[in-house]
């Protein structure tokens, strides 16, 4: 029998204190890293690109750590795996397209630079839905991931490389992009952690982007402890991103010992598994053990999230994609004119939902269609906002399931509009910038399989810190360790 | 005359059809304003998918504008200024950003002839 994995639930200040006292070092840190993905990586398909580098890089973090030299480097020596749309120098930054299947990054992402200069080893570029559109990790141009908890289903996406990544114990933590879901899903699906910031709190340069209004980067880890460090490291102000926020813009979000969690009853009924809802009371039997109040509460405007979603997002997909020209980076295709070009380089480069979700933006915003779309869409969201002030007057938490199904099997969301309605409860909270934590709730049972689930607790903007306590009181503590 | 045709035949044309009935020849048309080529099975999917997913969100055409939404936004909007100064050395990133293009001849990415001189 092989040794136990190091990795495989670790946290990473257990793995710190390994490096400190010497018995586990970066070095074969890394190395249980790559060992796990040829072991596991040819069936789960986690990983785009495996960096060589990094066993350099977990020297010079050994050596450090026997110098003692250690100082402002949280992260120092752990491995960590990076979403294929974020840049790293000199990596292929793929975004899971054919588009930019030859396409190497000419600077480093400003989360990747802080990232390195925390101390953590990059070894690997994970697997995505083509420019993150999806929640299966099927609408990669370079094969699907597999959920490591049952193979026979998708991990989630878009960022389901990531999560998959961090849940067959290849690395302890992994970044992600969430627009609308796409680090929540995924995390729920695999049975780990997951969190979306509040917008503007981590920087946006080096990502590609996707719904510009929307996308943030955020942890996906097997603790909350752990989210919270990788987020401290991250996120702050950055003269590169003019929409990142400084720590006093929103009002100051207490932490408290006891919190009302509002349950958006209504909201529960679109479409969500009966054994989900099971789960869910379940856990809000637990909060109320643990002293903490929960109500009712009502979101009208929430239930109208998914239809301003995908409407907003495509309309800002088509704008953010129209620099995939074939001109100046990416795939360019041959033709007898600069339209030609432009033309058959796009029907060659982008997939099948990119290309849905190009057309449906294009037709949002279309002269003619612009108000009875796009206008209304954004007064939904101004109106979303409106009830999320009011409702967090009176409640501390927001509380709802991450997903309404456990993870399905693959090719059984045929149907693009079905796929959608995966992203019910955690399209809100791209719509209305607001802080969301997913970590698992329990497991439901799909015949033979036990299936994870999430929890989604949902914070006002700036609620960071809220969130963090919170799930270290109500996941963390209760973990065997 | 500099003339750019396929831009003004897009621009000139109107879109048609109804949100639940999209024709074959309405895809073609967005297809064009979104710069893309589809294959005759995407139109056609296209074609039934889009009205589909289109007539989902038209709940939001429920939703009417009151006073409240005169209120200003909740989320702070300002601008950011940064020094006009130069970040980077001369040269620093061009051989780079140039090995990625498609088509160069020197320090110049090459694209095909956007100029008319026949019309």
């Amino acid at each position: 029998m092989n040794k136990e994995n190091k990795i495989q639930k670790s946290t990473i200040l257990d793995l710190r204190a390994k490096f400190v006292a010497g018995d586990f070092t970066p070095t074969d840190a890394v190395a249980e890293a790559f060992k796990t993905i040829e072991e596991k990586d040819g069936s789960i398909h986690a990983f785009l690109a495996v960096y060589e580098d990094a066993k350099a890089e977990a020297k010079a973090a050994t050596k450090a750590y026997a110098n003692s030299e250690t100082e402002n480097k949280p992260l120092l020596g752990v491995p960590i795996a990076i979403k294929n749309n974020i840049l790293i120098k000199g990596k292929k930054a793929t975004a899971g397209s054919k588009m930019l299947e030859n396409y190497t990054a000419v600077y480093n992402a400003t989360i990747v630079e802080r990232l390195k200069n925390a101390g953590a080893i990059i070894v690997g570029a994970t697997n995505m839905d083509e420019f993150a559109m999806g929640g299966s990790t099927e609408n990669s141009a370079f094969g699907v991931t597999k959920n490591p908890v049952d193979e026979t289903r998708v991990p989630g996406g878009s960022s389901g490389g990531s999560a998959a990544a961090v849940a067959m114990g290849a690395v302890p933590m992994a970044i992600g992009t969430d627009t609308g879901g796409s680090i929540r899903q995924p995390a729920s699906y695999c049975g780990i952690v997951g969190f979306k910031p509040t917008y503007g709190a981590v920087p946006r340069y080096g990502i590609i982007a996707m719904g510009s209004s929307l996308d943030q980067a955020g942890p996906l880890t097997n603790t909350v402890a752990d989210a919270e460090l990788i987020h401290n490291v991250i996120s702050g102000l950055d003269e590169k991103d003019a929409t990142t926020i400084v720590p006093d813009t929103y009002r100051e979000v207490e932490v408290k010992k006891k919190n009302v969690f509002g349950v958006p009853r209504s909201f529960l009924q679109s479409g969500v598994d009966a054994s989900i809802l099971e789960t869910f009371e379940n856990h809000i039997k637990l909060l109320k053990e643990a002293g903490h109040e929960v109500v009712d509460i009502e979101l009208p405007f929430f239930e109208k999230g998914l239809s301003a979603y995908y409407i907003v997002m495509p309309a800002e997909v088509s704008s953010n994609l129209a620099r995939f020209d074939g001109m100046r980076y990416g795939h360019s295709a041959d033709g007898n004119d600069l339209l030609d070009v432009y033309e058959k380089s796009r029907a060659e480069g982008f997939g099948e939902e990119v290309k849905r979700r190009i057309l449906l933006g294009t037709y949002v915003l279309s002269s003619g269609y612009y108000d009875a779309y796009y206008g209304k869409a954004e007064l939904v969201r101004k109106k979303m906002r409106q009830e999320l002030a009011e409702v967090f007057a009176k409640v501390d938490i927001i509380l709802t399931p991450t997903t309404p199904t456990p993870a399905f099997k693959f090719g059984e969301q045929s149907d693009a509009l079905a796929m959608y309605k995966q992203d019910v409860f955690t399209v809100p909270v791209n719509l209305t910038g607001v802080p969301a934590l997913t970590f698992p709730m329990g497991n439901v049972a799909e015949g033979e399989i036990e299936l994870p689930v999430g929890v989604q607790y949902i914070a006002p903007h700036g609620g960071e810190d809220r969130l963090f306590a919170l799930g270290k009181e109500m996941y963390d503590s209760k973990l065997d360790s | 005359m500099l003339l750019f045709k396929w831009f003004l035949y897009f621009a000139q044309r109107p879109l048609g059809g109804m949100l639940t009935s999209m024709k074959k020849d309405d895809i073609v048309h967005l297809a064009g304003l979104a710069r893309i080529r589809l294959s005759d099975s995407e139109l056609d999917e296209y074609a039934k998918e889009l009205p589909a997913i289109l007539e989902y969100v038209q709940d939001v055409s429920e939703v009417a504008a009151d006073e409240k939404d005169q209120a200003p936004e909740l989320t702070p909007r300002f601008n950011v200024f940064r020094q006009d100064e130069v970040t980077n050395k001369p040269d620093q990133f061009t051989a780079d950003i140039l090995a990625e293009m498609p088509h160069t001849e020197g320090r110049y990415m090459k694209v095909k002839k956007i100029i008319d001189q026949s019309s």
